[in-house]
């Protein structure tokens, strides 16, 4: 470059300042790195002395299985939120499933590959309400996956008259059921290969697949351009809306395989199964925020935040501690961990419009 | 003389981001004095360490030749100090009226009272747009900013910054969206106001205004107090020794060879900016720079985002090389080759906590995954490329793009375009937040560049324009006004052909002698 050759370029030892040299060992950097995996070793560490039994290959397995229906939900929330914010209706779909599952085979008595079908095209649906909502009337995420909890909601419990749907029970028409869950379908969460649980493989392969979607493919890349500034997205020729699209698709038929496993749990239509995982859900894809010191959500981060925060309910219940507490060791957890991705960071360095580019080619 | 304001040593960093390296300088009682830089000079930060809005690391600031701090910018405002920033949106409300965006001081005042009557807002806005001379009518001060053109919104930021009567006015820019004749009153007003006592600081880097309103002229680069300058003549500085300060470059080293043109590229056919506007026809060639000239709010923006498919315009016609061209997505123009650098780099092209090599990927991700998954160490190596053909300052293709400073951050968004086969390359204010030597490394690349590509640089500064064009366009309210070689584009003809009708905000006859009035 001619430029560079002109007595400008003396400004090169102030220039080389301006190159963010490799910085030493940070505390603080440190921390908000690693800090939540810290923790959850010292957790797991501390659980493990002192409930007998804590670290062993079952104990580690029924944490996995605890977790594997919201955790599956909130790898689905973690791909709309990747795109835009938070999918408020996965605990509803969820739920929703459990009822079109134990519509299916206990009221019209049909098989759990049927099941399996429905309550896939169901979250898929509720999946495209979403995304048309969002996508082509323009309503903000938030509040239109809010609308939808709320109409997804009451939606199961009209499907079903508001009645739990169990096997040889007496509709309100004077029928009485005859289906029942069949054996395939409660082999889900119910059988095991090598002492793990079917769902726990479920549960990890999806975590595997979507952390391989997200960090690995030219998609994935493209939903985080989406989500990072969607105009400079759509600028440099991604297509946003077919992408938004695609994530609360995604996020739909990842909510009803979380519906899935919990049915094959319930074995029975529960109206109300399902709408707490919802905030399990966003718990751990905000606790993922945390993780690497991301501070966006991605796979990895939901995973792992599925394990810390049930590693912790998992110990302290072993410890004695009652149910009711639970939701309250939740928040906590989930404060702590937006506090490790926000208010921790170092503060961000303005960018500045700085005159010493003279340095450039040297 | 006494120094009404004075700085000492003024410091100041962002990060490893040097800005300003010990600034001083003084203002004398009663003075115009103009302030230059390239930019990237740290004229702005300059201002905003003025204005309080920035706490510079080191230095003094003086008042009347006592030391003072600015905690923040209302602390400043209660010095005396009235600044009018560069963008006229930063000042005004959008969704606000006319009326409410004048009185806003009182509004936002505690003292002011608690119940909000539209009379007494509209009365006092009257009042504070006779400091400008403005007459406006009661439909105006009810019509929302929004509705307003870009150099209307400005006129309301001067007339709400000289309404609290400031000692010294900063104004950064002032005049890059007005049009000749606003620009004229405006001076008027400055002047009147000045014979009354007010000082002013007037940064710019138009040369014309500077020979116009100032006797003093101080130039910053790189941070630092390059010189200071006073008239040689009734009329004019020395330019040339200010401008080899300046750029650290003397003018003639920036002369180079105009390019003759090459085949039609692109041609567009009746197009319309708005339903009102006159339709627009143009061929563009390879083989040169065309530069569209044209203020804030000219369409120039908006023409460049209809070729590129990103925005729509009233009817028209493109045809790329040939064949017609009407891309439904920018999708489709990457794909033809067709690029865009957009406007604003912050808003339309850079992604928080994006490194560069995946900035540079996003429009060619498929280049980069053959199958599906992405193959990383050849997008790094071609952002690498890109890196040292630009000359792009970063630790390496991994570095967080808000690391950077402006000048490399924009290298790296036209650099990005190098990665794929550009037929035609569309930059918006390609040099905006960009120092003068990044300036001149993208002038080289994107001038490499015609060689097979048709290239528009679309700019509002004059200087810009002849600094890298060999055929100059002139936009002004939706219409093209000028075409001209490079060789026979003069400085009067191009603001001839870039001014427009003065707002009609401004009374016909300006209300110098009443405002003088009301400063005292």
């Amino acid at each position: 470059m001619s430029i560079t050759s002109s007595p400008s370029t003396s400004a090169s030892p102030k220039g080389s300042a301006r190159i963010p040299a490799e910085e030493g060992f940070s505390l603080l950097a440190f921390v908000v790195k690693y800090g939540i995996l810290v923790i959850f070793l010292i957790i797991f560490v501390v659980f493990w002395f002192a409930v007998p039994g804590f670290g062993s290959v079952n104990n580690v397995v029924s944490i996995f299985q605890a977790q594997a229906v919201a955790g599956i939900a909130a790898l689905g929330m973690t791909l709309a939120a990747v795109v835009g914010d938070l999918d408020l209706s996965v605990g509803a779909t969820a739920g929703l499933s459990v009822t079109v599952a134990a519509m299916t085979m206990i009221e019209f008595n049909m098989t759990g590959a049927t099941a399996i079908l429905t309550c896939l095209i169901a979250g898929a649906l509720v999946g495209l309400v979403n995304a048309i909502l969002i996508v082509v009337l323009k309503i903000p995420d938030l509040l239109a996956t809010l609308a939808v909890m709320f109409t997804v909601q009451g939606l199961k419990k009209w499907l079903v008259d508001g009645q739990t749907l169990t096997t040889g029970m007496t509709l309100p028409s004077g029928t009485t059921v005859k289906g029942k869950f069949t054996s395939d379908f409660t082999a889900i969460d119910g059988k095991a290969l090598l002492g793990v649980p079917y769902s726990v493989f479920l549960f990890i392969i999806l975590g595997i697949l979507v952390w391989v979607f997200l960090e690995r493919t030219r998609y994935g890349r493209v939903f985080y351009a989406v989500g990072g500034n969607p105009e400079a997205a759509r600028l440099a020729g991604a297509r946003v809306s077919r992408y938004r699209f695609a994530a609360y698709l995604m996020s739909g038929v990842l909510a009803a395989i979380a519906g899935i496993v919990l049915a094959s749990r319930l074995r029975q239509g529960d109206v109300t199964a399902g709408d707490s995982s919802l905030l399990d859900a966003v718990a751990m894809t905000l606790v993922g925020y945390a993780v690497l010191g991301a501070k966006k959500p991605n796979a990895l981060g939901t995973f792992v935040g599925a394990m810390f925060i049930g590693t912790i309910l998992q110990g302290l219940t072993q410890m004695g501690l009652s149910y009711y507490t639970q939701d309250l060791i939740k928040g906590l957890v989930l404060l702590f961990a937006l506090i490790m991705s926000f208010s921790l960071r170092r503060r961000r360095r303005r960018p500045a419009t700085v005159p010493t580019e003279s340095a450039v080619s040297t | 003389m006494p120094h009404v304001l004075e700085l000492r040593d003024i410091s100041k960093s962002f990060g490893p981001n040097l800005v300003l390296r010990g600034v001083s300088l003084s203002i004398n009682e009663g003075e115009i004095y103009a302030l230059m830089g390239a930019n990237g000079a740290g004229k702005s930060t300059l201002i905003k360490v003025l204005c309080g809005a920035h706490q510079s690391d080191a230095g003094t600031i003086l008042l009347d030749g006592k030391p003072i701090e600015f905690a923040d910018p209302v602390a400043a405002a209660r010095a005396g100090i009235g600044t009018v920033h560069q963008n006229p949106n930063d000042g005004v409300i959008l969704d606000m009226t006319v009326a409410e965006n004048l009185a806003l001081d009182t509004l936002a005042d505690s003292r002011s009272r608690r119940w909000f009557s539209r009379r007494r807002t509209e009365s006092f806005a009257r009042e504070v747009a006779a400091t400008l001379g403005m007459d406006l009518t009661p439909r105006m001060l009810r019509s929302p900013v929004r509705d307003l053109g870009v150099s209307e919104r400005q006129l309301l930021v001067l007339a709400r910054t000289l309404s609290r009567r400031p000692r010294i006015l900063i104004l950064d820019e002032p005049t890059s969206a007005l049009s000749g004749e606003e620009i004229e009153r405006l001076f008027e007003i400055i002047r009147a106001l000045v014979a009354d006592g007010m000082t002013v600081l007037f940064v710019t880097h138009k040369l014309s205004e500077i020979d116009e309103l100032t006797e003093r002229l101080g130039v910053l680069r790189d941070g630092a107090m390059q010189g200071e300058f006073r008239k040689t003549s009734e009329t004019h500085y020395e330019w040339p020794i200010v401008l080899r300060a300046l750029f650290d470059r003397s003018p003639s080293e920036m002369i180079r060879e105009e390019l003759p043109g090459g085949k039609v590229v692109l041609a567009v056919n009746d197009v319309r900016i708005t339903e009102s506007s006159a339709p627009i026809n143009l061929e563009i060639r390879d083989g040169e720079v065309t530069v569209l000239l044209g203020l804030l709010g000219s369409g120039k923006t908006e023409l460049l985002e209809w070729i590129y498919g990103a925005g729509s315009a009233v009817g028209g016609e493109r045809t790329l090389n040939g064949e017609p061209f009407a891309p439904a997505h920018p999708r489709n123009s990457i794909d033809a080759g067709v690029y865009l650098v957009p406007e604003s780099r912050h808003e339309q092209a850079i992604i928080p906590g994006w490194s560069l090599s995946s900035l540079m990927s996003l429009p060619f991700l498929r280049q980069f995954s053959p199958a599906l998954l992405m193959h990383e160490r050849q997008e790094r190596s071609a952002a690498v490329s890109i890196i040292d053909r630009l000359g792009i300052v970063a630790s390496s293709p991994r570095s967080e793009i808000e690391t950077l400073s402006g000048g490399n951050q924009q290298k790296t968004v036209v650099g990005r375009w190098l990665l794929g086969d550009s037929t035609l390359l569309l930059l918006d204010e390609p040099f905006r937040g960009v120092d003068i030597n990044a300036r001149h490394d993208i002038g080289q690349t994107v001038r490499a560049l015609t060689a097979n590509s048709a290239v528009i640089v679309a700019t509002s500064d004059v200087d810009e324009a002849f600094e890298v064009a060999d055929r100059i366009l002139v936009m002004s309210q939706g219409k093209m006004t000028a075409d001209m070689r490079l060789a026979e584009a003069t400085r009067e003809r191009i603001i001839a052909a870039m001014s427009h009708k003065p707002s009609e905000l401004l009374a016909d006859e300006p209300a110098i002698p009443e405002q003088t009035e009301t400063v005292k």
